[in-house]
């Protein structure tokens, strides 16, 4: 039946931008044991950015997710550095505070820039119409879906192949060890802002050239993400990607067996199943150790 | 010496703040101005200010000017509650014009603040909960069972046999519709495929969708408002669906084009609208909202322009212009004929009117057929 091949393929593709948002979250949570509930919003970000180019400057979707990518790269570094590194040292708490300042400063930073209105990228941005025998599917879903494959492999591969890549795993498997072998610390952790940074920018142009661009985009999409990390594993990279794309086919197969009201419920459920039998998720064997 | 000066100063304000109230009727409007709603409430509240101006530049009422008193209620029930509440308590205004929105009305007749309240556009048909000559409502649109029967009405006409139906749950609105033109298509022949919800906020309706292509049907009934519903008819042409699109009210909205971009995805959709451009009765209206604002008039600010001349009718037959007579004026209006057509308030305050219907095709509109509101009821006691 040609229904539930699209509801797969849709599922995975929502999935897919799920697991680029949740690899911001496993990233940062990897290196400084903090979620940084300003993630989704440095992604809303990213797809102001790309609007911008698309809109102003008719770039197309490649340039402009470099454009969201660098932009939002500066922008988690600066995050980082002016908003938690005076912080470091302290308890969870005051972090937590500072993370939702942030995300509320550039949620009403948004507004003010752009207005409270949708905006939406030019027409046929990343639209079409892709045919595989009788099931029809929508580009932009393939292209998250293809997105998301390859910027993976591209964080593993900058992870496991470059020194610096390799300071913030080991920064992420142990601080103290790590500073003892003259890794320094702050600079691992301003990388993996950045890089988290960077993959929030590109899927807020995915998302938002598939959705609409507003200044609250970020909320539904940084929750189902935070639960997507959770669920794979928080710390872990093929969790991230893993929970993502979980959580999107379940999430579709719900919604397409019990009506789509149960979409939301499906996902939070999860998130509180994993919390209370298996808090390490899917990737992590013992409960709550990170790895990056 | 200073104490004095202070007195005097008192005192002065004291006058000034009383010559004010003397001379000038408060009217309260409380309209969705932000939040996922504000377009609607932004129309509105275009038409009343051009209306409280007209009255205004024409020496008030009785020589009273109108003064507006807006507030936001950020497209929130609950904030539309308070606002009410505050509107008839602080600042103790005559009348309240709004909410926009079903679901905005019925919170703030739950507060009962004991003002008379105008509505413009919300169309639930059980707006005041026990309806009835005491009620503070007063509504000068048709109801969703008008526009879900007149609707239906037409699609029978236009050939079209099966029809799927996709409803906002937590919209009153679309429930409502919804539901009468589910009854209303069946018992004129029609079959109803499907019935499906999302949850407002929303941005991926694949899945539905999806499930809903798997019954082919002639046409989609989506009773919703323009942020979901500009993401569905995008996603729904991008999954290859072509069906008529059937909807109601709350599609008379630009930005509803804005969000969808494309015309060729803006075709072979008809709507229910409360007024259509090209009549002629409203051409002075759409005149002065051209000057004014430099665009077409849509449906909400005449809507809000009529809600503003009907208050001013109502307190220049009142004697002393107290809320309780004006409520009472409200409820002998009878034949006024206002910019959004003939205005009669009936024994439950609501509005009898003729449901105009709107056709759009490549991203154009204009008006596909004009139903009589005997008409709407005839036909369907006797399909």
């Amino acid at each position: 039946m040609g229904g539930w091949a699209e509801q797969l393929i849709n599922g995975l593709a929502v999935g897919a931008v799920y697991a680029l948002i949740a690899l911001g979250y496993t990233l940062v949570f990897g290196v400084l044991r903090l979620f940084n509930f300003a993630h989704c919003d440095v992604m809303m970000a990213g797809a102001y950015i790309g609007w911008l180019c698309a809109e102003r400057l008719r770039l197309g979707l490649l340039p402009a997710a470099v454009a969201a990518a660098g932009v939002c790269a500066l922008l988690g570094l600066v995050v980082e550095r002016f908003g938690y590194r005076p912080l470091y040292g302290a308890s969870g708490m005051p972090l937590m505070v500072v993370a939702l300042g942030i995300s509320l400063l550039l949620q009403y930073t948004a507004m003010l820039l752009f207005g409270a209105g949708a905006r939406v990228y030019p027409f046929g941005y990343t639209g079409g119409v892709v045919r595989i025998g009788s099931v029809t599917l929508p580009a932009s879903k393939l292209t998250a879906l293809l997105l998301c494959v390859a910027l993976t492999a591209g964080l593993e591969l900058v992870l496991k192949y470059t020194r610096a890549g390799r300071a913030v795993r080991a920064v992420a498997d142990d601080k103290t060890a790590a500073r003892l072998c003259g890794i320094y610390e702050n600079r691992a952790v301003s990388l993996a802002f950045v890089l988290g940074s960077a993959l929030a920018g590109i899927s807020g142009v995915v998302y938002g050239s598939m959705y609409l661009v507003s200044p609250l985009m970020g909320l539904t999409p940084g929750l189902k993400a935070f639960a997507a990390s959770v669920i794979g594993g928080i710390g872990s990279i093929p969790g991230a990607v893993l929970g993502g794309l979980a959580l999107g086919l379940a999430e579709a197969l719900a919604g397409a067996a019990f009506g789509t009201a149960t979409k939301d419920m499906v996902s939070f459920v999860l998130l509180i199943a994993f919390l209370l039998l298996r808090p390490g998720g899917i990737m992590n064997s013992k409960s709550g150790t990170g790895r990056v | 010496m200073r104490r004095i000066f202070i007195l005097l100063l008192v005192v002065s304000l004291l006058f000034t703040a009383c010559a004010q109230s003397e001379n000038t009727l408060r009217l309260g409007v409380n309209l969705e101005l932000t939040g996922r709603l504000a377009w609607y409430g932004d129309a509105t509240l275009k038409g009343i200010k051009l209306a409280a101006k007209e009255v205004n530049a024409a020496g008030g009422i009785r020589g009273k000017r109108i003064e507006l008193v807006v507030l936001d209620n950020r497209s929130e029930n609950a904030e539309a509650a308070l606002a009410a509440i505050r509107l008839a308590g602080r600042e103790n205004v005559k009348t309240i014009i709004g909410p926009s929105t079903s679901g905005g009305v019925k919170a703030s007749l739950a507060a009962g603040c004991g003002v008379p309240i105008l509505v413009p556009s919300a169309t639930a048909d059980d707006l005041a909960p026990k309806g009835g000559a005491d009620n503070e409502m007063f509504r000068i649109c048709y109801t969703d069972t008008m526009q879900g029967k007149a609707i239906a009405r037409f699609a029978v006409k236009k050939g079209i046999r099966t029809a799927a139906i996709l409803t906002e749950s937590s919209s009153d609105y679309s429930r409502g519709m919804s539901q009468v033109f589910a009854k209303t298509f069946k018992a004129l022949g029609g079959t109803v495929t499907a019935q499906e919800y999302y949850a407002s906020g929303e941005t991926d309706f694949c899945t539905v969708l999806t499930k809903l292509k798997q019954q082919p049907f002639d046409a989609l009934l989506l009773p919703g408002y323009y942020t979901e519903a500009a993401l569905i008819i995008r996603q729904m042409h991008e999954l290859g669906i072509k069906a008529v699109l059937l909807s109601g009210d709350a599609f008379d909205v630009p930005a509803l084009d804005e969000l969808v971009q494309s015309r060729e995805y803006l075709s072979n959709i008809y709507f229910t609208d409360h007024y259509a451009p090209a009549g002629k009765e409203h051409s002075d209206f759409a005149r002065s909202y051209h000057k004014a604002y430099g665009e077409q008039a849509p449906a909400y600010a005449a809507l809000g322009y009529d809600c503003v001349k009907l208050f001013a009718l109502a307190v220049q037959k009142t004697e002393g212009a107290a809320t309780a007579e004006i409520a009472q004026q409200l409820a002998y209006t009878t034949d006024y004929s206002g910019v959004t057509g003939v205005i009669t308030i009936d024994e439950n305050h609501n509005a009898l009117k003729a449901v105009h219907i709107i056709e759009l095709q490549n991203g154009k509109r204009s008006e596909a057929a004009e139903i009589e509101p005997d008409n709407i009821n005839q036909f369907t006691k006797n399909p």
